[in-house]
């Protein structure tokens, strides 16, 4: 944990004795801490903090430290808070009855700061940790879910195709349909991959030629641009160099937002691409289309995975989903940023479209 | 581990010779921290002044609020660096023995007229300053914020809406709440003091 993560770490002191509070306080100024002179007060604060480990008192009148740790534990709201006991150093029989109520640590009077601080940090460290598992094996299971959902799509199709081809074997145009089904379904495997590998991998980021990648992204694009009859407006000067990773930069972020930017433009129109006014060392471009646009309730979750939205595009051209999350991923692994406006069809018929702004470290 | 560094901005003052206390160890348990050293020491002997006719009564009759005080005792004076008064309490602690109470009263005392004798309690006044004028609108403003910051309940927050408050000249009744306020503060007892301060606004 670093300096500012400590300073958001918050500390419930819970002690009777303003003289320990005090010491207690300056040992843990690193921390957000808060001090409570009783249980009761101790219990109503955690209703309304958000506490990440409690320091408790075991002798105080009215309600002691174990009976103030038992409602902790009992409270769903703040059962996996760790409690570390405040105690005297002989008391054999406080010890176990503090770990027996749910107690992690306790630590001794008189205080010795480095052995405080020391066993304060370990458990903060511990929860810290435990969050970060939780947090992420909760993304993977929506991203497991959100698969699961995308793919039995194009694999409910390719069975319907094959059953009718069982049926007629001699309509071999349906071997077509059965081929694009499956590439949409490995297009949603790949992209997939994409996505775990940024999670998993550090990536090696460097400068690459701005205009040279989107040149390469748009030869690729050429044939959907054509047959939409799309006027692509390419105006990037040829010596701009951005931080990035070049293959996922092409075959990723400009792919995919170009992709969209087609998808969701009437045939006939027009993509812009243009370099937006500098702040110093950052260089931000532009991709603007004058297409349908993207209604308030789905751009808030355009880069949630387990929001997903998969819409059809003007020419009923599908998609995975997995795009807009997986360009956001790429943006942040060059250190960069990617902002969406948009305005919906349904609310400017007379001037909508998406305009993305991508922002690259010079 | 951070490498803990001593308050050096709060460092006027200097820690006295002291023949009960070992101050060398209790400097030590509060990190090298003079200023929190002598805020405890401070507290100390404004708090523990008649703890032992009060502990004379509750052995007698509560023995469990006797255990307590005993027990607050064993820590704070081992944290202090007095060490026979620790050693005393530790073993009236363990026994709550009350024969143990003229040493225990004579430890206790020797600590704290030692710390109130010393120049820890000579300073207090401090030097009188021409304070400045406040607007209506200012004096609303830093109550407002006084409020808020007791109702977060870190002293890091309240500490210096307190002294903005105090570098203004207040009406009297406005300096009568904060030094009404004021030790509430200084001993966290938030609820107090805010209702302290609705109490005067309502």
């Amino acid at each position: 944990m670093n300096t500012e993560e400590k300073r958001q770490m918050t500390i419930l002191v819970v002690d009777d004795t303003e003289a320990n509070i005090d010491m207690l306080l300056a040992i843990l100024k690193e921390y957000d801490a808060i001090p409570a002179t009783s249980g009761e007060d101790a219990l109503s604060l955690l209703v309304k903090e958000k506490v990440d480990l409690v320091l408790l008192d075991i002798i105080m009148p009215e309600m002691n430290g174990f009976e103030v740790c038992r409602q902790i534990k009992n409270n769903p709201n703040t059962l996996e808070i760790p409690v570390i006991f405040i105690t005297a150093i002989d008391d054999e029989e406080s010890i176990e009855e503090a770990y027996r109520t749910g107690g992690v640590d306790y630590i001794t009077k008189p205080f010795r700061p480095r052995e405080l601080m020391a066993r304060v940090k370990t458990h903060l460290h511990l929860q810290y940790t435990k969050k970060l598992l939780k947090k992420q094996v909760e993304s993977q299971r929506e991203l497991l879910h959100v698969l699961c959902h995308d793919l039995s799509n194009p694999l409910g199709a390719i069975e319907s195709y094959a059953e009718y081809y069982q049926e007629f074997p001699q309509d071999r145009g349906i071997v077509d349909d059965i081929l694009s089904a499956s590439r949409d379904g490995m297009n949603i495997i790949n992209l997939t991959r994409g996505l775990m590998a940024t999670e998993e991998k550090e990536m090696n980021i460097y400068p690459v030629n701005l205009k040279h990648s989107l040149d390469q992204s748009l030869a690729i694009l050429k044939a959907k641009l054509d047959n939409k009859k799309i006027d692509l407006k390419l105006d990037i000067p040829d010596n701009v160099m951005v931080i990035a990773e070049e293959v996922s930069l092409i075959n990723t972020v400009f792919n995919n937002l170009i992709t969209n930017a087609i998808k969701f433009s009437e045939p006939g129109s027009y993509i812009k691409i243009y370099l937006k006014k500098q702040e110093p060392q950052a260089i931000s471009i532009m991709i603007q289309d004058s297409g349908i646009g993207i209604p308030k309730d789905l751009l808030g979750n355009l880069f949630d995975v387990s929001k997903t939205t998969n819409r059809a595009g003007t020419n009923g051209e599908k998609g995975t989903g997995f795009g807009m999350p997986l360009v956001k991923k790429f943006m942040e692994k060059y250190g960069g940023d990617i902002h969406v406006y948009s305005k919906a069809i349904e609310e400017f018929p007379d001037d909508h479209g998406t305009k993305i702004c991508l922002t690259f470290n010079e | 581990m951070p490498e803990i560094s001593n308050n050096s901005d709060t460092v006027s003052e200097t820690i006295p010779e002291f023949k009960y206390i070992d101050t060398t160890d209790g400097l030590k348990l509060m990190m090298g921290d003079t200023a929190l050293y002598l805020s405890v020491l401070r507290t100390f002997a404004t708090e523990y002044q008649d703890r032992t006719n009060q502990l004379r009564q509750l052995l007698h009759d509560d023995r469990e609020s006797a255990k307590r005080i005993t027990h607050t005792m064993k820590g704070l004076s081992a944290n202090i660096g007095a060490k026979a008064l620790h050693d005393v309490a530790a073993t009236l602690d363990a026994t709550l023995n009350d024969s143990l109470l003229p040493i225990f009263e004579i430890e206790l005392m020797n600590v704290i007229d030692e710390i109130k004798n010393s120049a820890l309690f000579d300073e207090q006044q401090a030097p009188q300053q021409k304070k400045a004028m406040i607007s209506k609108e200012k004096r609303d403003e830093l109550f407002k914020d006084l409020v808020n910051a007791i109702k977060k309940r870190r002293p890091p927050l309240i500490q210096p809406v307190i002294a903005s408050l105090e570098f203004y000249e207040l009406s009297s009744s406005d300096t009568e709440m904060i030094e009404t306020i004021k030790p509430f503060i200084k001993k966290y007892k938030f609820k107090q003091a805010l209702e302290t301060i609705d109490e005067v606004f309502s």
